[in-house]
């Protein structure tokens, strides 16, 4: 098992890198950070002169070796927008990305299991047709669409709801919904799957034998068996969530990592937007491996295959 | 299309919350609190660091210059100044008001000014004007407790205009640490200022909150303001702004689309008006031939093909609507020496497909169009073009990449825009624009620099008209741009809150009273 970890850690930590670099690379040939910093109406000298005191003259690779070694030492460097440390800024935003992650992903799992289950129940009846049908209709649905929708009904015309902001949990509900409706049909069709599969096994046919029916024995036999892969996906989909809510962010005027990189990107913060996408991809990759050990260490087949 | 499709799912949403009609939120008005939302992000309160708009109009409500303009003519009259003497035309005395309190409690002085000044053309400073100020400012000193002496490099006229709106005036060592090593980001989280609000919470990026500053003085040009608080915050999305201004969550908004703003008033529940900005938008073609020596720009013909095959009615009315009117000429006529009897180009694809056969192109030629801004009038524009000849390919691009793209010489025709910085003198776009040392002077021609000059360097009214007039309709003979048309500046305000379109489009929140 240890061996197994240390195997998936290590491929973790060569995706991160690997990310790191293409990003960095991407970034510098997006656009010049000296222009950035000097501002878009300074003259030519200024902006050669920023380019100079910066070191943005030298060659990438030597500018990523360096950034490389300052974030080893905890030095995620400096915004150039708001000339504040990067690593402030992310501890300052990530609490309301959190918030809104696990909020949204709580909505998907009271959306998506307890429909997955009725479709499972009942394969090819209307129920499952009906939950198959909002699960599409709910991933189809725009979310800055669905937002403003929300919006109106909760927030205008039945005033419910604040419009926008992040200073109460009132405020987080119709930003949770927006972001947890999007990964209901992943996971409802994965838990109806999971639960096909379950019901047809050998153990529940014997639990029937022994006089487990009805919600019993969905409930204490089989739904735990079923929703093993669903957990993998969870995790996956709280990736998504953290990194993925830049418009539920901006529609809602929260004020998050999403919202943080929306005006990173437009205000050309280079050091700002690739921390961002640095700390999104590392967020993935670690629940990615913790999602593999903990799926080897429930499956033997897994790590032994 | 695609763009257009999301516009439109957009409006409808916006436009759906109108049938809704439950009543709306307690609005500010009973807590005697201005609820603002801001469509950008202020992440410094030192407006010398940030050229956005929202820290304009922040600068102006937290800080108290030495002039200020008079909503009413324009002009500048003096704020934290007393009185002014010029001495000769390039020494100017100001004698400074007594009492005028920072923030902190402590009292302004000469040496406070001198600071600013010196500070600002620093060039370790850092500060987002220097070019600016840099450019006529030879220096600042105290000659008493309550006098400055600017000394200037050349005659300038836009001196006043560049006090109220290029410089800010901190306490002496605002910026220098007591080891006195300098620190360019000390009044960022923290201002200490002179203005009649003073910040009491600063979230950067989020929420600004402003209280009545007690010891404001009572006989400012400013007025005394009437609301004790104001809160700014971020709201990037316009729809959510709309949704807000419905449900009474904010009491003053602008620069909504013309078209949402309106859909909001027709709700009842808030108002929305539309009012004249100095912001002009314009084509800049490559007649110098910068880019590429023999590019079809450097033909007048083709520019003046470009000025008939934009209509320009059509953008101001259908696209951008409010206030917005066609232009002609290379500065706003709403400006001190914008003359608007230039030659003007009407509408006539016909007449710019002659143009261009007569310049050697029958069959039209392709293009690069750069721009960086109003997506649905830039593709009016391409489209508009194409009708005339000129296969214009869209190259919408970033802001910072547009100017980097004009300093690099990659561009041979782009669409610019310029603000003025509410400005309302001529001097304030074509000292930007057509000046010797400015990189977005594609015209090549130095009798353009120099008259503009000779504008920029005169104190004689009447010799700024003159060489004005000369410049714009050297410009519009030569069709060295092609204007397109005048902004209109939108808000959206809560029924209680009484609020007048400025007439130069600066928002000044100070004068925002209850109903």
């Amino acid at each position: 098992m240890l061996r197994y970890a240390l195997k998936r850690g290590l491929m973790a930590v060569l995706v991160a890198i690997t990310v790191s670099v293409a990003t960095f690379f991407l970034l510098d040939s997006a656009g010049d950070p000296a222009v950035a910093i000097a501002g878009p109406d300074a003259p030519r000298e200024t902006i050669e002169q920023v380019r100079r005191q910066y070191g943005f003259d030298r060659p990438w690779p030597v500018r990523y070796t360096e950034w490389a070694a300052g974030v080893a030492r905890g030095d995620l460097g400096q915004s150039f927008l708001r000339r504040q440390p990067v690593a402030e800024l992310i501890a300052t935003y990530a609490p309301v990305t959190i918030k809104l992650a696990f909020s949204a992903l709580l909505v998907t799992i009271l959306i998506a299991v307890p429909l997955g289950v009725a479709a499972a129940l009942k394969p090819n009846s209307g129920v499952d047709r009906l939950a198959l049908s909002a699960a599409v209709a709910a991933q189809a649905l725009p979310s800055f669409w669905l937002g403003l929708v929300l919006i109106v009904v909760f927030a205008v015309t039945f005033p419910i709801f604040p419009v926008s902001g992040d200073d109460t949990w009132k405020h987080f509900v119709l930003p949770a919904l927006v972001l947890g409706t999007t990964s209901v049909p992943a996971v409802m069709r994965l838990t109806r799957t999971g639960l096909l599969d379950v019901m047809a096994s050998d153990y529940i046919r014997t639990a029937r034998a022994k006089g487990f029916m009805g919600l019993q024995l969905i409930l204490r036999h089989a739904l735990r068996n079923a929703l093993l892969p669903v957990v993998g996906v969870l995790a996956v989909q709280l990736g998504h969530k953290l990194g993925g809510s830049v418009i539920t962010e901006s529609v809602f005027a929260l004020n998050g990592l999403g919202r943080l990189s929306l005006e990173a990107i437009v205000g050309s913060d280079i050091p700002t937007l690739q921390m961002l996408v640095f700390v999104f991809a590392l967020t993935f990759v670690a629940l990615t491996f913790l999602v593999d050990v903990l799926n080897a260490w429930l499956d033997p087949r897994i790590r032994l295959g | 299309m695609q763009y257009r499709f999301l516009r439109q799912l957009r409006r409808l949403a916006a436009v759906a919350a109108l049938a809704s009609v439950a009543g709306a939120a307690v609005a500010g008005k009973a807590n005697n609190t201005l609820n603002v939302a801001f469509p950008r992000e202020v992440v410094t309160l030192d407006g010398l660091y940030s050229n956005l708009r929202e820290n304009d109009i922040l600068s102006l409500v937290v800080d108290d210059v030495l002039y200020t303009v008079d909503p009413a003519t324009l002009q500048p009259v003096p704020l934290a100044a007393l009185s002014h003497k010029i001495v000769d035309d390039r020494t100017i005395d100001v004698e400074l008001r007594r009492g005028i309190k920072f923030h902190d409690g402590s009292e302004l002085t000469a040496e406070d000014v001198a600071y600013s000044y010196t500070w600002t053309i620093n060039p370790r400073s850092g500060t987002n004007f220097p070019r600016r100020i840099f450019f006529w400012l030879e220096s600042a000193t105290a000659t008493g407790p309550y006098t400055v002496r600017f000394k200037l490099k050349a005659p300038y006229s836009m001196f006043f205009y560049d006090l109220v709106y290029h410089s800010k005036i901190r306490k002496k060592g605002a910026y220098h640490k007591a080891d006195g090593s300098i620190d360019p980001t000390a009044q960022s989280l923290k201002l200490n200022s002179t203005g009649p609000y003073r910040v009491v919470e600063f979230r950067p990026g989020q929420r600004i909150v402003l209280q009545r500053f007690r010891d404001y003085r009572k006989d400012s040009p400013k007025s005394v303001a009437q609301i004790e608080n104001i809160v700014i915050r971020t709201i990037p999305d316009w729809s959510t702004q709309a949704a807000e201004a419905m449900s009474g969550g904010i009491d003053w908004s602008y620069q909504m689309p013309h078209e949402i703003a309106a859909d909001v008033a027709k709700s009842g529940r808030a108002i929305h008006l539309s009012g004249p900005s100095m912001r002009i938008g314009y084509i800049v073609m490559d007649a110098v031939g910068r880019h590429q020596p023999k590019n079809p720009f450097t033909n007048v013909k083709v520019r003046q093909a470009v000025n008939h095959a934009i209509d320009r009615n059509a953008i101001a009315r259908k696209l951008a609507g409010g206030e917005s009117a066609a232009l002609n000429v290379a500065c706003n006529p709403a400006q001190f020496g914008c003359v608007d009897d230039a030659r003007k180009y009407e509408y006539s694809p016909q007449k710019a497909k002659a143009l261009l056969a007569e310049a050697g192109y029958p069959n039209g030629f392709e293009t690069e169009f750069w721009a960086a801004r109003e997506r649905p009038v830039m593709e009016a524009i391409v489209n508009q073009l194409g009708q005339a000849g000129i296969k214009a390919a869209l190259r919408y691009v970033k802001g910072p990449t547009l100017s980097k793209a004009i300093k690099d010489n990659q561009v041979v025709i782009y669409y610019g825009s310029s603000g003025s910085f509410s400005v309302p003198d001529a001097g304030a776009v074509m000292g930007d624009k057509f000046t010797q040392e400015s990189d977005e002077n594609y015209t090549g021609n130095p009798e353009v620099g120099r008259l503009v000059a000779a504008a920029l360097n005169s104190y004689d009214q009447k010799v700024r008209r003159e060489n004005f007039r000369k410049a714009i309709h050297l410009i519009a003979d030569q069709a060295y741009w092609a204007p397109v048309y005048r902004y209109s500046e939108e808000y959206v305000l809560s029924k209680d809150a009484h609020f007048d379109a400025p007439k130069d489009g600066m928002q000044r929140l100070y004068l925002i009273r209850w109903k």
